[in-house]
């Protein structure tokens, strides 16, 4: 009897202890599992609320189906499984509300509007603000003709933005080079490129992995601070070639001579901001699990404009990325379950790996193995495809290659008299070679070397229907290739689309605005030959002009020739671009 | 002797005249002999914070315009008392955060910092004041407080919209004849159904106030005024142009319109458990106002009605007024309330009595 006593002592403890692990085991299970700091925990429901009202603050809504309006991005949220509406920002916004989409107000951004937003966020909610730069003049018809006033600088948001998130809103706008009066008179002719940022973050993750830069239409710029007491911060994209103007005064307030703009866009030291601006970002307050992020622009996310698409495939997939893999970081649901990259297009990460190439489209060839002495020289097998833009080819040799590997390409030749060329790829860059001539550096071609080598080349430099390449490969500039194909690859066009044309990065652009297709051509003037014909939307990026900026001369991924200004709408002056018509030029 | 009791009779009246002269004339008035105990709710573990980016009266203030006796009677009771660091969210630990007659407005992201506390069941506490003073060579200006807390703007637009609460510019006075104006008095005027007004049994000090707009519908909140002026007051909105032309009247559809206008109001908002409490005086617990004292910095309130009031207003906002009661017994203000001096005369020495012949001899000698 004592020994049952006594091993009942020893076993109650024991039982407990066994009943205490299991709960928290129990416990830490649903610890475990993927929880939501939003608001709508007690709700399996995602509800997204967009704000929407012509007073107080006259934003764009999703209502609107038209080219601004947020219909389409309503749709990617309810694509992720999340319930969308919309309100008024009259009174407090619901407890139950995940995420709340504030977009291009018009008007003011008082301090109820400020207070009720910021409310909101400290009570865990996530935000997305997209704010134009104050002053811009939009003629659409659903403002009725109206400059943008919302003072958000002056509100509450900034300060207290800047102190709890490390994001500092500016009322700016940031101008490219060449931009005038005249080039920000509408929203058509303020698109640019921002850059994704170097600094990781799961939303633009892809984008820094295929160097995809976004494209704006006006922006204003924020400050990102790294280093935040309660939060987080992480800066989007970025544009570094322009400046932030400080002055509304630059854009017209109405279409008439009357209206127009009372101070030039120039740069004024002091006032204006320079160097890397950031044009969006996002914040987390650690606190209170709340989540921010605010666009400098609210375009990117507009119907015709940033998720402008052609049935499933979007004009700009680098913006449609972006906004999905943004409304799934503001719902908070785990990575896995984000959309994938769109298809159709040429997902290939140039770091040498043969692992993301499509797999059926792109032809082979081979080459004998053992004909180089060196094993990392030694090619044996090259693969290559062409999208509509550009052409990708993958080399493999024996071993994995050197760091100074160096590729050379013949070119077709571009007449019975030109020069032999070739392009020449290498760590350094890639550069076309012409016989008798300097290089000239490709800037949109790109490789990257790993267990195999990838290239990048624009259509443009071959010039032909069918095109065919015989790579060689060599151990550094000035060096005998160690290697070539015997025989040429012909590579294969594919339906698959370039996902941007890199030729245009850093560089003034204008777009081709017309009915069917126009023609570039080899020299500025209508008796020049034909390089090519191109097509509405199609957008260049333009090199310089003639003399009077009547023609212009352009590149992008698939021709480099002159067109007729007239048929471009350009996103900057074109009179403040380098005549490059004339001799020595 | 008799001269020395002739001085200390002549100071002790000039003391006095110094005391009731000082209160505003044909208003407040000395109150006496009050030595009954007042009651007050213990503020243990209750954390205040006071705000002073806006020029706040500060509870670190021992002048006249300072809340230091406030403030320090606060901490008797245990409250913790903190100035507010608007750079970051108002702390946790916060169980009241009080404005007290700012100078410069509140900014906008300090109201929504303010919002988002309040939406979170905070309780605040605001006094506002309707005269800035201000000395510029010596010479003491004043004007309206137009610079802070504006009727339509700011944070008083999410009072209003949330609490039903706000302050009209405008300063509550009555005439007194021959054109002049009277903006300090005394009121009895008070609404004892309000837990703050219980045990407040004398008439209310006020100092230039504000008239406030309450909306006692129904709605989502509760606000109730607390203390109204007589009937006779109304509020003036010109009231900078009075002190220039010492002359002004009242005039319809500017002015406040005469009757019994709310100079304190409470508001509860039923969903969030969010107090506020909004005074028209921010002199109500000055040093040199409401919280008058004599002598001076003693705790002989002049005006213990404005000290209960207060302490039951903070009390009420932290949710402490069913919370132990700790009382005191104040001194009866005056000059008596110090213990005076009981001047003993020293005794002049008496001469000896000297024998004038044996002083002469020892003249001679």
């Amino acid at each position: 009897m004592k020994r049952v006593v006594s091993t009942l002592r020893r076993k109650v403890p024991a039982l407990a202890l066994a009943s205490l692990a299991v709960a928290a085991l129990f416990a830490f299970g649903l610890v475990g599992l993927p929880a939501r700091t939003g608001h709508a925990q007690e709700d399996d429901a995602l509800h997204v609320i967009f704000i929407q009202g012509r007073r107080p603050l006259e934003t764009t809504g999703i209502s609107n189906v038209g080219p601004e309006g947020l219909s389409k991005l309503a749709d990617i949220f309810r694509s992720m499984g999340a319930e969308v509406s919309y309100q008024n920002i009259t009174t407090r916004l619901s407890d139950d509300t995940d995420v709340v989409v504030l977009a291009r107000p018009m008007r003011t951004m008082g301090t109820i509007e400020s207070a009720y937003l910021w409310d909101y966020l400290e009570r865990g909610g996530n935000l997305l603000l997209a704010l134009d730069p104050e002053g811009i003049y939009l003629r659409s018809p659903s403002v009725r003709g109206a400059n943008i006033r919302s003072r958000i600088g002056r509100s509450a948001l900034p300060e207290l933005f800047d102190a709890d998130y490390g994001i500092r809103l500016y009322d700016t706008f940031v101008a490219e080079p060449y931009v005038s009066n005249a080039s920000v008179e509408t929203i058509n002719t303020m698109y640019s490129i921002a850059h994704a940022d170097a600094v990781s973050n799961p939303i633009t993750a892809p984008l820094q992995q295929y160097n995809l830069p976004v494209w704006v239409w006006g922006a204003r710029h924020m400050r990102v601070e790294p280093f935040v007491i309660g939060g987080q911060a992480h800066p989007l994209f970025y544009s570094d070639r322009g400046f932030g103007e400080t002055s509304p005064d630059i854009f017209p307030s109405g279409i008439t001579a009357a209206d127009a703009a009372t101070v030039p866009v120039e740069l004024n030291l002091g006032e204006d901001f320079t160097g890397r601006l950031n044009v969006g970002a996002i914040g987390t307050d650690l606190r209170t699990g709340a989540r921010l992020a605010i666009l400098g622009d609210s375009e990117i996310i507009q119907n015709g404009f940033g998720l402008v698409s052609s049935g499933a495939t979007p004009r700009y997939p680098a913006n449609r990325i972006f906004v999905e893999r943004l409304a799934a970081w503001l719902l908070e649901l785990p990575e896995e379950e984000w959309p994938n990259l769109p298809a159709g297009f040429s997902w290939v990460m140039l770091d040498g790996d043969a692992s993301d190439w499509p797999g059926r489209g792109p032809l082979s060839a081979t080459d004998p193995a053992g004909d180089s002495a060196q094993p990392a020289y030694d090619l044996q097998v090259m693969r290559g495809y062409a999208d509509n833009r550009y052409v990708y080819l993958l080399l493999q040799s024996a071993e994995a290659p050197e760091e100074d590997v160096q590729v050379s390409i013949p070119l077709p030749a571009e007449g019975s008299n030109a020069p032999a060329a070739r392009v020449v790829a290498s760590r350094a860059g890639i550069v076309v070679e012409r016989e008798g001539t300097t290089s000239e550096l490709v800037r949109d071609a790109a490789m990257g070397i790993g267990s195999g080598i990838e290239l990048r080349l624009p259509q443009r430099l071959f010039n032909v229907e069918t095109i065919r390449v015989a790579p060689c490969v060599g151990s550094g500039p000035g060096q005998e290739p160690l290697d070539c194909f015997d025989q040429a690859l012909t590579v294969p066009n594919t339906p698959m689309l370039a996902p941007f044309d890199w030729a245009l990065i850093d560089q003034p652009l204008a777009t081709v605005y017309t009915n069917g297709g126009v023609y570039i051509r080899t020299a500025p003037g209508t008796n020049a030959s034909i390089a090519g014909t191109v097509y509405n939307g199609t957008t260049f990026a333009v090199l310089g002009r003639n003399a009077d900026a009547s023609w212009v001369e352009v590149q992008n991924g698939n021709f480099r020739g002159w067109m007729a200004a007239f048929l471009l709408t350009p996103n900057h002056d074109l009179t403040l671009l380098p005549d490059v018509s004339a001799p020595g030029n | 002797m008799r001269r020395t009791l002739v001085i200390l009779t002549i100071q002790t009246l000039v003391i006095v005249a110094a005391v009731v002269l000082s209160i505003p004339a044909g208003s407040a008035t000395l109150a006496q002999d009050d030595t009954s105990p007042s009651t007050f709710a213990r503020l243990d573990g209750v954390t205040i914070y006071f705000t002073e980016e806006s020029r706040e009266a500060t509870p670190f203030d021992r002048s006249p315009q300072g809340l230091s006796r406030f403030a320090g009677l606060l901490s008797a009771l245990g409250a913790d008392i903190k100035s507010l660091d608007w750079r970051a969210d108002i702390p946790e630990d916060a169980d009241l955060v009080v404005i007290a007659a700012p100078t410069r407005d509140i900014e906008d992201y300090q109201s929504a910092r303010l919002w988002a506390y309040l939406n979170n069941g905070g309780a605040l506490l605001i006094m506002a004041d309707p005269i800035l003073y201000s000395e510029e060579d010596g010479v003491t200006i004043t004007e309206m407080n137009s610079r802070a807390l504006r009727r339509d703007r700011g944070l008083f637009l999410l009072t209003w919209a949330g609490y039903g609460l706000r302050a009209r510019e405008d300063v509550v006075v009555t005439e007194v004849g021959d054109g002049q104006l009277d903006r300090d008095l005394m009121t009895g005027e008070l609404n004892t159904n309000h837990p703050i007004l219980q045990g407040v049994t004398g008439p209310l000090a006020i100092f230039s106030a504000r008239s406030l707009e309450v909306d006692a519908s129904i709605q989502a909140y509760d606000a109730q005024p607390l203390v109204y002026s007589g009937a006779e007051y109304y509020g003036e909105t010109l009231y900078v142009d009075y002190l220039q032309l010492n002359t002004e009247d009242f005039t319809p559809g500017t002015d406040t319109a005469r009757g019994r206008l709310p100079l304190a109001a409470a508001s509860e908002n039923s969903m969030t458990g969010a107090r506020i409490v909004l005074i028209g005086d921010g002199g109500i617990a000055m040093n040199g106002e409401g919280f008058r004292s004599a002598p001076s910095n003693s705790a002989g309130f002049v005006f213990p009605a404005n000290v209960q009031f207060m302490m039951n207003t903070i009390a009420w906002l932290v949710g402490a007024d069913s919370a132990e009661t700790e009382t005191f017994v104040f001194p009866t203000p005056g000059p008596t309330a110090t213990a005076t001096p009981i001047v003993v005369a020293t005794p002049t020495p008496e001469p000896t009595p000297i024998d004038e012949a044996e002083s002469a001899d020892e003249a001679s000698g």
